[in-house]
């Protein structure tokens, strides 16, 4: 039960929110985890607005969003992903949000 | 303590990615809570009154047009992975301040102490041992004080320890409330290891599962003592609640944040008209004391 404890207390700010978590566990029963950020497609859905409560939320999921809220999202994931610069980076959050038929709006900035 | 089901979908993708990621994304809208990751897809967990299996069906359609999907689906029960623990484990002395041994918190296989307040807790699954340094700071509390003759209400009860407590130091009425059910069935049963309270009956000592919007039906400044050891969110979004049911010069405890939190905390305790008496703490984590003046 303490782990539960300090699982919620550490993540307070990110309530309902899909947090991947990487826990170790010691031979002395004693643990320690660290909280990485929200997958993209998480974010994307978030960005898009197609969470709970959007009347298209599960079926065709046409949303757009924009490149700069793609950037916010490639940094916030740079150091999960084997990306070695940004633009690589936004390309895998583009390339994500068209699997999921999220079109980003507007001229792409590389 | 009653079983829950779970669906645990075992999935695998070709190519692994972004299908992965978008079924985390898309499951989790339709009830499934926990995602177990590995090289090839995942497996989602979601607890079955939770999930929309329709829905969730639609969302791997979705999928299955950029990506070559497999989904083996099973029915996983609740299995009680604290059992082991729960054989054995060291029994929990609480000292008051001026360095005497006040409580002990015990399993029923445990000794019974020579000295000071014996409480038996067997913990199930629930939070409560006394182990963990909020339930530690927060029977402290309770041991300092006025109890007699008291109306305490716990919120977050847990096992129910801090009711036991507080029953046990000869409060008139203790209300113990938890969100889980399970919780309140384990905070029921530890009452009957405690023959001091065990007779007590439910006008004086009774819990019940819910949350905070329970309080709404209850009198305003009722409750002499509120005890609530949960979370900073719930504490913060409940702190009006606390306030209008407490009686005048009535007490506050709170714990279940870190020491970090402190200043947030104070704010929404000064917020809801209550006052800050003291600040405990313990391995990082705060215990606050507060009062309603009269």
């Amino acid at each position: 039960m303490e782990f539960c404890k300090q699982f919620n207390a550490r993540t307070q700010d990110k309530p309902g929110k899909v947090l991947p978590a990487v826990i170790t566990v010691y031979s002395d029963k004693s643990f320690d985890f660290v909280i990485k950020t929200p997958p993209a497609a998480v974010q994307l859905m978030e960005a898009a607005k197609l969470k709970k409560g959007s009347p298209e939320s599960n079926r065709s999921k046409v949303g757009k969003v924009s490149w700069d809220q793609v950037r916010a999202i490639a940094e916030d994931k740079m150091p999960d992903l084997n990306c070695f610069s940004v633009e690589s980076a936004m390309r895998m959050v583009a390339g994500t949000a068209r699997s999921m038929g999220i079109n980003v709006i507007g001229e792409a900035p590389f | 303590m009653t079983p829950k089901t779970f669906h645990s979908w075992a999935l695998t993708f070709e190519p692994v990615l972004p299908a992965k990621e978008v079924a985390v994304a898309y499951l989790s809208e339709c009830g499934f809570s926990m995602f177990e990751p590995h090289d090839k897809g995942v497996v989602a967990h979601g607890a079955t009154e939770e999930v929309d299996v329709d829905q969730a069906e639609a969302c791997l359609e979705e999928i299955r047009a950029f990506a070559d999907l497999t989904c083996v689906k099973t029915l996983a029960k609740q299995e009680n992975w604290n059992a082991q623990w729960e054989s054995s484990y060291p029994l929990v002395e609480v000292f008051s301040a001026a360095g005497e041994m006040a409580c002990t918190i015990r399993a029923p296989f445990h000794d019974a102490p020579a000295k000071g307040m014996d409480v038996v807790v067997a913990p199930q699954m629930s939070f409560g041992t006394g182990h963990h340094a909020t339930t530690h700071l927060m029977t402290e509390a309770v041991l300092e004080e006025r109890c007699e003759g008291a109306k305490v209400l716990d919120m977050g009860c847990g096992t129910g320890v801090l009711a036991l407590v507080a029953a046990i130091r000869g409060a008139h009425q203790v209300h113990g409330i938890d969100i889980e059910a399970d919780a309140v069935q384990n905070a029921k049963d530890n009452v009957l290891l405690n023959p001091t309270i065990a007779h007590l009956g439910a006008d004086r000592l009774h819990f019940e599962a819910g949350d905070g919007r329970l309080l709404d039906e209850m009198l305003s400044g009722h409750w002499d003592v509120v005890l609530a050891n949960i979370h900073k969110n719930v504490l913060t979004g409940d702190m009006p609640r606390y306030a209008k049911l407490m009686t005048p010069g009535g007490r506050l405890y709170l714990s279940g944040f870190f020491e970090g939190d402190a200043p947030a905390m104070k704010h929404a305790v000064e917020s809801s008209g209550l006052v800050v008496l003291k600040l405990m703490a313990r391995e990082g984590w705060a215990c606050m004391h507060c009062g309603k003046p009269s």
